[in-house]
């Protein structure tokens, strides 16, 4: 059974063009190796020991993710008519489909056959019935389920990005647990405070624990933190499947050098954790015996509890951990062939393994294209201050990591929440405080204050590409009758108090005003912000204090009193940008 | 006096010295080799004479003599053999057997001789076919290495190295010097030399090749009293020499190549004494390839030594670091970026052991470190360890000796390392495989130790590459180009006076062990005065093991601090523990947390530097570097409060401590009426010169309360009673390990319970205790200015004034330097 994460982040498909590959899925079965080409909206498959493609399916939705049961290839796509697909591992055709009509993410296949698939956007998780493709159950799932697992009686869902205000505490990822049978959700188990843009879920090779990869923000420091080391830390998670308990988070960092943007999880047969390193180009590899090993000694494992937290330690895998350098850039997804490594390299246009004997490659790289060539930077953590973080690591999929950080770019001690990069090229000037006057400038900004490195003019006039290359995703609200009579009803009021300024295309007049509401905020004016995709971009307000629209701070500078039907309606009016 | 002004000299290397570009040195095997019955005869001839030695009368001494003759005789005549000969015995000994018994035990093949020079011939073919495999990966590229000959330098200390035309103190010169470099050819085991300069008059130190390997920077200094050591450019083709700094009395050594073009090197601009001896500081500068825009990066107590660049931009280097603690084991490692910024500790801040870490260079591909272990005074050469950070930043985690792999050999003494063979100026290839300079009979043999040039693996396993027999070979540097390490985006901003510290959690780290969260409400910053000569001295006895110690130009008596304080202020810790506020930048400050009652919860026992412009974050009180403490709240009380400014002391702001100035007139008020040396103990402040070897006047008060008694006869001055329970204080020469909170001072001193009580019938008002509790946890000090209270003749106020007056002139020229280079960047920009 297999469990693939979805880390996808060029929803925004920018204009490269035909004969660019972009490999962001890879599953390995036997010889052959199953390819997703994002830019190709394709399924290829590779046998690997000739490094040819043998057989290759259309898709109108690039692939999110893969499963084999029953014989079948089972594949679900993510897009405006995603959906579950079966196809014929022999022949390579489709042989059933199901619409969905959403940002399908993930998929599991259950030990009764029983298919499990997660929407996204929508927040939801579906279960199939294999054999009639007909829809069995759907429940909400939390905030973008990426990652879905079973066991014999529980599915566990990872969300990619937390739910709260950013003024809570704690503020993190989950793992919401649903009952096989009943689909009725039965825990849900929160990653340490911080936890964001988790990917990847993994059994381990006993059977008992589930390793999740995320990163682990330190965001209650000034960004200014990483020239002495670390800022964002990355880590694995392990959770006791027995009692559905966080047992412990590891740092997969190395003191001074960060392993940024954990993926994929691969567990071997030869006593080896993999995790792909996204921003790093690397695959950690991690002693499985040596780690349990290493928690039971502190009692991590045990009843009573570790005085010691693993998460403390940036040192935690001394020892017990190697890399593997892939010389390929973006690891967007790994699989293990003769239990080892086998990456697809996402803006290199590769699949390949560690030793370099098959090294897959078609077409033409992202890399050949300016916005592709921004887009890898946005991802590379090299081009931060010892690998610590890419831009990435706090604006997943170029959007927000739903917390709040200090940036000395402004000014120290006024932490806000990360804004969303869409359009930010499109409605200067930016930043809450609107300190920068155009996303250029920010852009520089942010490696310089933040990356603190120096990077060349060219690779930020790439990364600008990349970010004004950005498309909105449709609001996956859109689409239920009522909720759209509503939101027309929501709009005529949104017209008229709130137009003035979040006036035009994007809801901005780009202007600057003091906003009494946020009265403990530092600057003295704030950049009125786009609207386009809101749904998207919770919490809300500078500090990000509301998880959701609903919020008197939100109806700022509303004249008259809105009954709760009005707010409803102009909530969901938002909630369609 | 010095020459301000910036030379960029142009010379030829040919046209300076006649013998330069002069080549020599075998690419084929030297004849004692080739023919190596000549190695025979030498090493027979040897244990012949050692043999007439014994049968002699020579008295012991002079028989260990003659044997330690023959072995620099051997060692300059068949140098590589002689190695070889060496390592493949059980002892340097040797002569104890026969030449055929010590053949019999080297050689390892099953081929037959019919007599000991055939053996021996058989035993040079078998080390021959053994240097071939050792060097085969070493050699495959045809490399090339740069190394300096000199005397090794023998100061009584291993940061003395200036050797300034105008020393105070200890001046190491040993004219005559060559700049060499050691090529392989057609994958050889065999090299060639090449002399690149050679001066009979000065010292060549400190090559470093630039990362295109075009340029090599080294320190030159060509007359012992008519120059200094300078930074020098040779242009490897052309062999171009461009003289980068300059100045008179001014010495500039230890240059790296830095990312961004600069380059950081150390000086003696600092300008000022260390604490505990008469001799000359340095601390780290940079300046750009021509040797301008010369600035200070640190601001450091004593002297800084030997930076090395990282691979990921930040620089390592030792750091003497001994404030309110004993000067002998502190000399830990290191870190910043190399704009100045990110000052921490990098390896053994809180241990006695290893004591001194020096000549750390990165090893390719890894973040371990390979640095030489030495202790305080020794010459800066002894053990060879890797140092990987990961495992522990203190005593001996993360610490392996290598060559071979072991457990280091722990002596927590002094003169660490001055024992058998010696390492210095590792320069790694690998995890595996290093260049090193090196002497397999160190001190078997002594003084002058001879080193020469090896290939060496972390098993100990060694080929001798070059050696020369008149003079040590130092310092070798691969001559080959190597990444550049990125380039960091540098925050600091010269317009801008101050710099911010973010405490997220001062609860957090070893030193608040027990401390309940909410007791402390403050932070005293306190900056540390650095004296600029030194004139008298006390006595200091460390009780803790910490060895023993003067300090020049004392601030008080024996054990006191050991520099003058000014307290800049106090900023407020929020009851979460945070704290974030603005501190003037480019100072030594540390910081004391307070307690409710104004006492010293824990103190820092060393010091911090900001660039202007930076914001350092930490998470606690001298946390562990390797640890991330997560924090349970969502942000830090400090942030909603603002980085706010110090709250000055006294309201006025930064003012140095002078016990005359703050607890006299508090003591003549309240206490002298009785305490007048008749009715009870003298507190007055009545100037008393008890001994003549402080050089300083101490009131009767200062002495009574510190209880200052002479304790040694060897040494005239007066030691204070720190660990006396009515008042005591920490002792400056106490032990470089982590102290508990609340060890001393304010908090232990009956003398503030008393006062706080009142005391026959005099009640003081909490700001004059205040002031006590101040003094003690300060340690003590007298004086603050260190002109106050001297017992000096004209011509010491002479001395003391000179070297101020040298050491302003470096600050103004710094001043400058910093304009210049702030117009030049604005400049850039438009």
């Amino acid at each position: 059974m297999r469990n693939i994460a979805i880390v996808f982040t060029a929803l925004f498909l920018c204009s490269c063009g035909g004969g660019v590959f972009a490999p962001d899925r890879v599953m390995v079965d036997g010889e052959t190796a199953y390819v997703a080409d994002r830019t190709g909206l394709s399924l290829l498959a590779v046998d690997i020991p000739s490094g040819k493609e043998s057989a290759k399916v259309a898709f109108s939705d690039p692939v999110s993710d893969m499963a084999l049961s029953g014989g079948d290839l089972w594949c679900v796509t993510e897009g405006a008519t995603g959906g579950l697909y079966r196809i014929s591992p022999s022949s390579m055709e489709i042989s059933a489909t199901l619409p969905l009509n959403g940002y399908l993410s993930s998929l599991a296949v259950g030990s009764d056959g029983d298919i499990w698939v997660t929407d996204r956007f929508k927040g939801k998780l579906y279960k199939m019935d294999a054999a009639t493709m007909e829809i069995v159950s759907c429940v909400d799932a939390g905030r973008e389920p990426c990652d879905v697992f079973v066991t014999d009686s529980l599915v566990y869902v990872l969300n990619a990005l937390p739910m709260q205000s950013a003024l809570d505490y704690p503020i993190a990822s989950a793992i919401y647990v649903f009952d096989k049978e009943s689909g009725a959700e039965t825990g849900c188990i929160m990653l340490p405070n911080g936890s964001t843009d988790a990917v990847s879920m993994e059994r381990s090779t006993c059977g008992r624990y589930l390793y999740v990869s995320h990163l682990l923000s330190r965001y209650q420091l000034p960004t200014s933190q990483i020239t002495r080391g670390w800022i964002c830390t990355n880590a694995m998670s392990v959770i006791d499947l027995m009692d559905g308990s966080l047992l412990s988070t590891v740092l997969l960092d190395a003191v001074d050098r960060g392993a940024a943007n954990p993926g994929t999880i691969r567990v071997s047969a030869s006593d080896s954790i993999y995790v792909a390193l996204r921003g790093a180009d690397q695959v950690i590899g991690i002693s499985e015996s040596g780690l349990i090993g290493r928690l039971d000694s502190l009692n991590v494992l045990s009843a009573a509890g570790s005085v010691e937290n693993p998460a403390d330690v940036v040192s935690f895998l001394h020892n017990l951990r190697n890399y593997t350098v892939m010389n390929g850039k973006g690891l967007r997804d790994m699989d293990l062939y003769n239990d080892r490594p086998l990456v697809a390299a996402y803006f290199t246009g590769e699949v390949k393994d560690a030793d370099g004997k098959f090294d897959f490659q078609k077409g033409k790289p992202l890399t050949s294209t300016k916005e592709g060539r921004g887009e890898m930077y946005f991802f590379d953590a090299n081009m931060s201050y010892q690998g610590w973080l890419s831009c990435a690591s706090c604006h997943p999929h170029g959007r927000t990591d739903g917390l709040n950080w200090d940036l000395v770019n402004d000014g120290i001690c006024n932490p806000k929440n990360t804004k969303s990069l869409l359009l930010s090229h499109q409605t200067p000037p930016v930043m809450v405080s609107g300190i920068r006057k155009d996303a250029y400038t920010a852009v520089r900004s942010g490696f310089k204050h933040i990356g603190f490195l120096a990077v060349n003019e060219e690779i930020s006039s790439d990364v600008d590409a990349f970010l004004i290359s950005m498309k909105p995703v449709a609001s996956p609200y859109l689409g239920d009758e009522a909720f759209e009579q509503s939101a027309a009803r929501g709009q005529v009021l949104f017209d008229a108090n709130c137009a003035g300024c979040h006036s035009g295309q994007y809801h901005t007049n780009m202007g600057q005003y003091a906003a009494p509401w946020n009265k403990d905020a530092q600057c003295a004016t704030f950049d009125v912000t786009s609207l386009v995709e809101l749904w998207r971009t919770a919490p809300y307000l500078y500090d990000g204090r509301t998880p959701t629209l609903d919020n008197d701070d939100v109806f700022h500078f509303t004249d008259r009193q809105l009954t709760p039907a009005e707010r409803e309606d102009m909530v969901n009016y938002m909630l369609t940008l | 006096m010095r020459n301000s002004c910036i030379l960029s000299l142009l010379l030829s290397a040919a046209c300076l010295m006649a013998s330069c570009g002069r080549t020599s040195g075998p690419q084929s095997a030297p004849d004692y080799i080739s023919n190596s019955s000549i190695s025979f005869d030498v090493i027979q001839k040897a244990w012949d004479d050692v043999a007439a030695y014994r049968a002699s009368d020579l008295t012991p001494r002079a028989l260990n003599d003659s044997v330690k003759s023959v072995h620099r005789r051997l060692t300059a005549q068949i140098p590589v053999v002689y190695d070889w000969w060496l390592q493949d015995g059980d002892t340097l000994f040797w002569f104890d057997r026969t030449v055929g018994d010590n053949l019999a035990m080297r050689y390892k093949g099953t081929d037959q001789a019919t007599d000991d020079a055939g053996l021996f011939a058989l035993y040079i073919d078998q080390c021959v076919k053994r240097r071939e495999a050792r060097l085969k990966a070493f050699t495959e590229s045809a490399p090339k290495f740069a190394f300096t000959k000199y005397s090794v330098w023998n100061p009584s200390s291993f940061t003395y190295t200036e050797g300034l035309s105008d020393a105070r103190d200890h001046r190491v010169f040993n004219p005559g010097t060559q700049l060499c470099t050691f090529s392989f050819s057609d994958k050889g085991i065999w090299g060639t030399e090449e002399v690149l300069i050679n001066d009979t008059s000065g010292m060549i130190r400190d090559p470093e090749v630039h990362f295109d390997a075009n340029d090599l920077l080294f320190s030159w200094k060509k007359s012992d009293r008519e120059d200094d050591y300078h930074l020098y450019e040779m242009n490897l083709r052309s062999r171009k020499i461009k003289q980068l700094t300059s100045g008179l009395g001014t010495a500039d050594y230890e240059g790296k190549y830095l990312p961004d073009g600069n380059i950081i090197f150390n000086s003696t601009r600092a300008g000022h004494c260390i604490a505990c001896s008469f001799n000359d500081a340095s601390n780290l500068h940079v300046c750009d390839r021509d040797g301008n825009y010369i600035r200070r990066l640190v601001f450091d107590q004593v002297q800084t030594s030997g930076p090395s660049l990282l691979s990921d931009g930040k620089v390592i280097y030792t750091r003497w670091d001994y404030n309110d603690r004993g000067q002998i084991f502190a000399q830990p490692l290191f870190e910043m970026n190399y704009d100045g910024t990110g000052q921490l500790a990098f390896y053994g801040m809180n241990s006695w052991f290893p004591v001194s870490s020096i000549h750390a260079r990165e090893i390719p591909g890894t973040k371990k470190i390979m640095a030489v272990m030495v202790g305080h005074h020794t010459p800066q050469h002894g053990k060879l360890a890797i140092i990987d950070p990961e495992a522990g930043r203190d005593t001996l985690d993360g610490l392996t000796y290598i060559a071979p792999v072991r457990s280091p050999e722990v002596k927590v003494v002094d003169q660490y390392g001055r024992y058998g063979e010696q390492f210095q100026y590792p320069f790694p290839l690998s995890e595996k495989e290093f260049l090193i300079s090196y002497s397999p009979l160190g001190y078997y043999v002594g003084n002058p130790i001879h080193f020469g040039i090896y290939w060496m693996n972390v098993d100990g396993e060694r080929e001798l590459l070059v050696s020369d027999p008149s003079i040590a070979c130092n310092q070798p540097v691969m001559v080959q180009t190597r990444q550049r390490p990125p380039q960091i985006s540098s925050t600091v901003d010269y317009s801008k006076d101050y710099g911010t510290f973010v405490l997220q959690d001062v609860y957090q780290g070893p030193g608040m062990e027990g401390i309940a969260r909410g007791t402390v409400k403050k932070l005293r910053i306190v900056e540390m005065i650095i004296r600029s000569a030194g004139v008298g001295r006390v006595h200091n006895i460390s009780v803790v093991g910490a060895g023993t110690s003067h300090t020049v130009s004392p601030v008080g008596v024996g054990n006191a601090t050991w520099d003058i304080k000014k307290i800049h202020g106090t900023v407020d810790v929020q009851p979460d523990g945070s704290a974030i506020f603005n501190v003037p930048a480019r100072l030594p400050l540390y910081f004391q947390a307070l307690d409710s009652a104004n006492r010293v919860v824990q103190t820092m026992r060393s010091w911090a530097t900001l660039q202007p412009g930076e914001v350092l974050s930490c998470v606690g009180c001298h946390e562990d570097k390797n640890s991330v403490p997560m924090v349970s709240s969502a942000t830090p009380m400090a942030m909603s409060v603002g980085a706010v400014n110090i709250t000055p002391y006294k309201g006025k702001g930064p003012e140095t401590f002078s016990f005359q100035k703050e607890v006299q007139p508090i003591l003549d008020r309240n206490c002298v009426s009785c305490h007048n040396g008749t009715k009870a103990v003298d507190y007055s402040g009545e100037l008393v010169s008890v001994e003549g070897q402080s050089k300083r006047f101490y009131s009767k008060a200062y002495l009574n309360l510190t209880h200052a008694r002479r304790l040694t006869k060897d040494n005239e001055s007066w030691q204070g009673d720190h660990e006396n329970k009515e008042v005591n204080w920490i002792s400056c020469m106490s032990e470089p390990t982590m102290l508990k909170p609340y060890t001393a001072g304010s908090a232990t001193s009956n003398i503030i319970t008393r006062l706080e009580k009142g005391h026959g019938g005099v009640k003081l008002s909490a700001e004059e205790i205040d002031v006590f509790k101040l003094w003690l946890d300060l340690l003590v000090p007298f004086i603050g200015e260190y002109r106050e209270a001297n017992n000096w003749t004209k011509e010491e106020m002479e001395y003391y004034d000179h070297y101020d007056e040298k050491r302003n002139e470096y600050a103004r020229e710094e001043l400058a330097s910093v304009k210049a280079y702030m117009e030049m960047l604005k400049q850039k920009k438009n």
